[in-house]
């Protein structure tokens, strides 16, 4: 723990790049992995597809992935009206 | 490459920490930014590579020979052809197809068509961004405000910077290059600051703009006709909304992303619609191309110096002018004309009224600012119809079909209120209104700053419509 610290305190942007982007990518592992099956079908969409699937079973099993789909629902749910366009 | 995208924010993470680790060496660092900047712009289409390098050793090479020579004809001749080269490349790129199509359906109606070839050309992304920015450069070195870029990787780096590349704002080389040349900079960037500009910027465009533009403006304008009067009257307003909060999310995100690579921009909108003179409406929208017109523009034309008739047509030429450069289509020269139009008549009415409230009528002076707002935002409004209109014939049609209240408001939902609400809100963000939060947010570790960030960002993600519609600016 003091180790993290000392490096935090050498190097704040890099941790907190480091953070920001592990904690965007397994609170979002769930819609870029919708968004890597949407891909056209060949390298670019396997490679994607088999980078993020890993990554969002463990958000899943974690429960992370819960504040975005919650969000997601009860915008569904609050523009039901809207998503009739 | 878009913003709000996952390829641009893995594209950043390099650029963010090596440009954090070359900070030191001033010259690794600007190479490394032009190389970055280059692969931006080179992702869309890389062909088009060639011509930013080819603006940029032109405009560099004169304002250097305008630098060394003290004969004023020499220096004028310079200026002139660099500016007939800047213009040039716009003209080809951007406006070719339209004076070829205009000259021929003006000699048509003489029954004459003239040999001029139509070729079809792509337009390169943010060509009028960066040919305005080379322009003020050259022409602030004519001027003798500004020396010359210490290199032509400065000059690079300045032209091709990717933040503000392919929609602005428009930075001043003035504003620029002193930030070059004062690196390596040891000092931590302002993340409070720009973690929230890029946040809100996101939520405008990834939320509002989105929304706005999927339920409320897309449907009317694509078939105006399906519409009765009180749906085109929201999709107007929801347009409004719609273009303020793209255009200022592309800023603020620029604006913000910039911060974090230790440069500082201007700020580019300061809630445009909150304006109670069509004066005052231009010195809060797109601020850096108002001055830009103002400095390069309309002051060189005489300004207002020269008595009412002559500030007339100078206000007139500098905004057909101005609405010519968002677009070749006769609808964006509408738009710019009806804007000089309005500037004329409300320097008209200044000085029958000489500008001022009697003492008696003082307490008047809130109303008339209520009033003078609602006039402005409607008078902006209505110029926003010919701005995104399919055809002038279309705007037309809608604005007669704005009288047409019989049919139903299928677009009055409480949902779509509560957005067109949150796109005018959201206005008071602008103009430093937030610096409380960005102080609060750099009291805060970066680490949690940036879980902070990360947490409000999923918000977003998840509030906003699936898929990323391009910036309304990345047209022009």
């Amino acid at each position: 723990m003091r180790k993290l610290a000392a490096i935090e305190a050498r190097h704040p942007l890099v941790v907190g790049t480091l953070v920001f982007y592990v904690l965007v990518l397994l609170l979002n592992a769930g819609g870029l992995r919708k968004q890597a099956e949407l891909m056209p079908y060949g390298t670019m969409r396997s490679v994607c597809v088999a980078t993020i699937s890993p990554v969002a079973r463990v958000s899943d099993r974690l429960g992370i992935t819960l504040l975005r789909k919650s969000i997601e629902e009860w915008v569904n749910e609050h523009t039901g009206g809207l998503n009739e366009y | 490459m878009l913003f709000p995208t996952t390829v641009f924010a893995v594209f950043f993470a390099i650029v963010f920490l090596g440009a954090r680790a070359l900070r030191r060496h001033t010259l690794h660092w600007q190479w490394f930014m032009l190389v970055a900047s280059y692969v931006f712009y080179g992702w869309w289409d890389w062909r088009f590579l060639g011509l930013i390098g080819f603006c940029t050793v032109v405009n560099h090479l004169a304002a250097c020979l305008m630098a060394r020579t003290q004969s004023p004809v020499y220096r004028k001749w310079l200026i002139g052809g660099v500016i007939v080269i800047d213009l040039g490349v716009l003209g080809f790129f951007k406006y070719y197809g339209f004076f070829v199509q205009s000259a021929l359906a003006l000699f048509g109606t003489l029954g004459w068509i003239p040999p001029l070839p139509l070729i079809q050309i792509v337009l390169p992304v943010g060509i009028s961004f960066f040919t305005f920015q080379a322009m003020s450069y050259v022409i602030d070195v004519y001027r003798k405000e500004i020396p010359p870029a210490q290199s032509l990787l400065a000059f690079g780096t300045y032209l091709a910077f990717f933040p503000q590349l392919v929609a602005g704002p428009i930075v001043r080389a003035s504003l620029f290059l002193p930030q070059l040349a004062a690196r390596p900079d040891e000092s931590q960037p302002d993340t409070g600051r720009a973690l929230v500009l890029i946040l809100v910027g996101l939520f405008k465009k990834t939320v509002l703009a989105n929304m706005l533009a999927q339920y409320v403006v897309d449907p009317v304008f694509a078939f105006p006709t399906a519409y009765g009067g009180g749906d085109i009257l929201l999709s107007v307003y929801g347009y409004a909304l719609q273009i303020y909060c793209d255009f200022s999310a592309y800023s603020d995100i620029a604006i913000g992303v910039a911060l974090l690579l230790g440069i500082r921009f201007p700020d580019n909108f300061n809630a445009p619609y909150f304006a109670t003179s069509f004066r005052g409406f231009w010195r809060r929208w797109h601020i850096s191309l108002s001055t830009w017109l103002r400095d390069y523009l309309y002051i060189p034309l005489g300004g207002s110096r020269q008595g009412g008739r002559k500030t007339a047509r100078n206000l007139m030429i500098t905004f057909l002018l101005g609405g010519l450069w968002h677009g070749a289509h006769w609808r964006f020269v509408m738009w710019g004309a009806l804007h000089g139009f309005y500037l004329i008549m409300e320097r008209q009415l200044g000085r029958l009224t000489g500008g001022g409230f009697p003492a008696g009528v003082r307490w008047l002076r809130p109303l008339v600012a209520i009033l003078g707002g609602f006039v402005v935002f409607h008078g902006v409004c209505f110029s926003w119809i010919f701005f995104r209109a399919e055809t002038f014939g279309d705007g037309i049609m809608m604005i007669k079909r704005l009288g047409d209240w019989g049919s139903a408001f299928s677009l009055w939902q409480l949902p779509l209120l509560i957005v067109l609400a949150a796109g005018f809100a959201i206005q008071f963000f602008d103009g430093g209104r937030l610096a409380p939060l960005h102080r609060w947010m750099n009291a805060r570790p970066v680490w949690v700053q940036s879980a902070l960030a990360s947490i409000v960002l999923t918000i977003i993600l998840g509030l906003g419509p699936q898929g990323v519609a391009p910036f309304i600016y990345f047209q022009f």
